[in-house]
């Protein structure tokens, strides 16, 4: 096994992270499983397309314009269609992302077409050296970016008063509305939060790779896997769980070839959940 | 005991969000709507197509072309079946590039359906319905799906399209012209298309007199090339043979540019037949394509195919497709008219006598296959020109986009 291999996996890993943050903290939050999750990334992917194949802008430069539109069009979802039915029973929100996501994959198909895209960058083919060896410039600068927004959101959480507030809605949501909080709106600043992560992440996917209407699932999946390995409701854990990933995929496939690096995924998926389920990031569960 | 309760509750809600994410791909279909008819029926003659429109591949301009020909034969009245003129309906289900729900939607569609003959869709859809096919007993026509990779079945799957064998001797033949050291790089996907394609391709390069230095097989949805990369710059591979989904090929001609490997001649089978490539910009440039058709080749019904879809469709290959898809059920048309009836068995009989022009060119059968023309062409600037054979071929650029 070699260095390129454990530096190939950890900085796929990074992306990992990214798509799965958002999972976790709406899963954390909310505890809500959010089918829909590959289509913010997705659609991220596709707003910034807009600007990045329509008008030529770097994807550097539209990331942020991306990841405020998918929390504006989220926003709305959570507070006046998920948060009601999430009120209602626990299993409705699922039935109900399961539809968002069938319809935003129709609506991607219909608005961009079927074929697969790509954001054009110059760092998106570029090579750089790191630790000896070369890499490509667009992983590095999406591992950097995860950093930043796993540290922005840690800090965002637990520092300031709004962090107090979803920390409040998340713990129990009764109480925390007797005290005041506006437990519909921190949940949909839940969610809107969420799914400019996942924009960020699709940003990157869509530079580093490419994306079509129907990239979300197995987006989500990872997704998943991701969150099982870090456990709820922590951000520090959601890179590892990343880094872990990437670098499980990354020596499977190097040492049993390319057949397994979904095989591991799953895998480690599921070992976790049976064995320790609070996951590998996280402090047991107390009485 | 709150927490631990309230973690229980979490782990259900997780593992039931997995499992409806992981159904998620079998569970939707899309269907044109029609009025049915069957062997028996007085009115039209009904036949399906369990066709990708959505998911992983989507082949919009393959069903444009199944319709363009039933539109044709409807425009002249019809097919002549049981003595009288009777029209053709198609009922094309979405099987969103699921195989089991194409497995699902073929069933029905000859089970509930009774449609007289189906029409193909892609790839390795296509080999995994030959055996729904013959279990049915229904005659199906298919195209995409080069001849060599079609399982003996029972014989009542008809596929003509063109070789790979052709391919790869066009390739080689283009590839001695580029200047390489003759070592080959052969990367597909894992599945039974992908490995029967290198080992064809493996066996024609040893037979051209290439040395094929490394063969590695990814699962469909590999973002991470570097040990294929590492296994093309360490062999000093100049010869580039990828099989893979176009989103596989994506990924992996951005890595090769920045790991700095670079072949001098490459071709994307599948991949880089998508008008999506162009979208890789520069990097796209050079790369070769298997193609079934061209504007240039001088087949037939071309103008056609130009006039009526080059607006929707401006890539080459796409239109390529239309006229795939016209050849396909132009067959299968020609077959229910020269059976003079709409009982599968007598079509099946008829196709094993075809003998026709098509759009694709000509149409013989032999062992239920028929081999097709086939054609290289380079993208260039978003554009794909025809470089292979000479005939109606331009010269052949550097592989720029990865130099």
């Amino acid at each position: 096994m070699s260095v390129e291999t454990l530096v190939a996996g950890i900085l796929t890993g990074g992306l990992y992270a990214l798509i799965g943050l958002g999972i976790s903290i709406v899963f954390g939050v909310l505890g809500m499983m959010n089918l829909a999750h590959g289509e913010f990334v997705i659609g991220g992917a596709y707003l910034a397309s807009l600007l990045v194949i329509g008008a030529g802008w770097d994807p550097l430069a539209v990331l942020p314009l991306a990841m405020i539109a998918m929390a504006l069009i989220a926003y709305p979802l959570q507070r006046y269609l998920l948060t009601p039915l999430l009120r209602a029973s626990k299993t409705a929100p699922l039935v109900a992302t399961f539809g968002l996501l069938l319809l935003a994959e129709a609506l991607f198909q219909a608005a961009f077409g079927s074929h697969p895209k790509s954001l054009p960058a110059p760092y998106a083919a570029a090579g750089i050296g790191l630790f000896g060896i070369r890499v490509q410039a667009i992983y590095v600068i999406a591992f950097a970016l995860t950093v930043v927004l796993c540290t922005a959101t840690h800090l965002l959480l637990t520092k300031s008063r709004a962090g107090s507030a979803v920390r409040a809605a998340a713990a129990d949501p009764e109480t925390a509305a007797i005290l005041g909080i506006n437990v519909g709106r921190v949940y949909a600043m839940t969610l809107a939060g969420a799914a400019a992560l996942a924009a960020a992440g699709g940003v990157m996917t869509g530079v580093a790779q490419s994306f079509t209407p129907s990239s979300g699932l197995p987006l989500l999946l990872t997704g998943f896997a991701v969150m099982a390995l870090a456990g709820i409701g922590t951000v520090g854990g959601v890179l590892l769980a990343g880094v872990t990933l990437g670098v499980l995929q990354s020596v499977a496939v190097a040492l049993f070839g390319g057949g397994w690096s979904n095989v591991v995924v799953y895998l480690a998926f599921f070992l976790v959940l049976a064995i320790r389920p609070q996951g590998l990031f996280r402090r047991g569960a107390t009485a | 005991m709150q927490a631990i309760t309230g973690h229980r509750i979490r782990r259900r809600y997780l593992a039931l969000g997995v499992a409806a994410a992981a159904l998620l791909a079998g569970c939707a279909s899309n269907a044109t709507p029609s009025s049915g008819g069957g062997a028996t029926s007085s009115g039209p003659v009904l036949i399906g197509t369990s066709i990708a429109l959505s998911g992983a591949i989507a082949l919009p301009q393959i069903r444009d072309g199944y319709e363009l020909a039933l539109a044709d034969a409807n425009a002249k009245g019809g097919i002549q079946v049981d003595g009288t003129k009777r029209k053709v309906e198609l009922k094309v289900l979405d099987n969103r590039t699921d195989t089991s729900t194409m497995l699902q939607q073929v069933r029905t569609l000859v089970v509930n359906d009774h449609v007289v003959a189906l029409l193909g869709s892609c790839c390795q859809q296509n080999i995994d319905m030959e055996a729904q096919a013959d279990s049915l007993k229904v005659p199906l026509v298919m195209g995409a799906l080069p001849v060599e990779l079609l399982p003996a079945g029972n014989g009542y799957t008809w596929d003509a399209f063109q070789s790979l064998a052709d391919g790869a001797n066009g390739f080689y033949a283009t590839a001695a012209k580029a200047g390489t050291n003759k070592k080959v790089l052969i990367v597909t996907d894992n599945d039974a298309q992908g490995t029967s394609t290198a080992q064809l391709w493996s066996q024609l390069g040893k037979a051209a007199g290439y040395d094929v230095v490394a063969v590695k097989a990814v699962p469909s949805g590999t973002t991470d090339f570097s040990n294929v990369i590492q296994a093309g710059t360490s062999d000093k591979a100049q010869v580039l043979v990828a099989a893979m989904v176009p989103g596989d090929c994506f990924a992996m001609w951005k890595q090769m540019k920045a790991l700095n490997y670079q072949p001098k001649i490459a071709i994307g089978l599948q991949c880089a037949q998508t008008p999506g490539w162009s979208s890789l910009g520069s990097l796209g440039n050079g790369t070769l394509v298997q193609m079934n058709w061209t504007q240039t080749a001088g087949l037939p019904d071309t103008a056609e195919v130009v006039a009526k879809y080059s607006s929707k469709y401006p890539n080459a290959n796409d239109l390529g497709s239309v006229a795939l898809g016209y050849a396909e059920a132009s067959i299968l048309l020609d077959a229910i008219s020269r059976a003079g009836s709409a009982a599968p068995s007598a079509i099946n009989k008829a196709l094993a006598s075809t003998d026709m022009s098509t759009a694709l060119g000509s149409v013989k059968f032999t062992g239920n296959k028929s081999v097709t023309p086939t054609f290289l062409g380079q993208w260039e600037n978003g554009t794909i020109s025809q470089v292979w054979p000479a005939k109606g071929g331009g010269p052949l650029s550097p592989l720029s986009g990865l130099g």
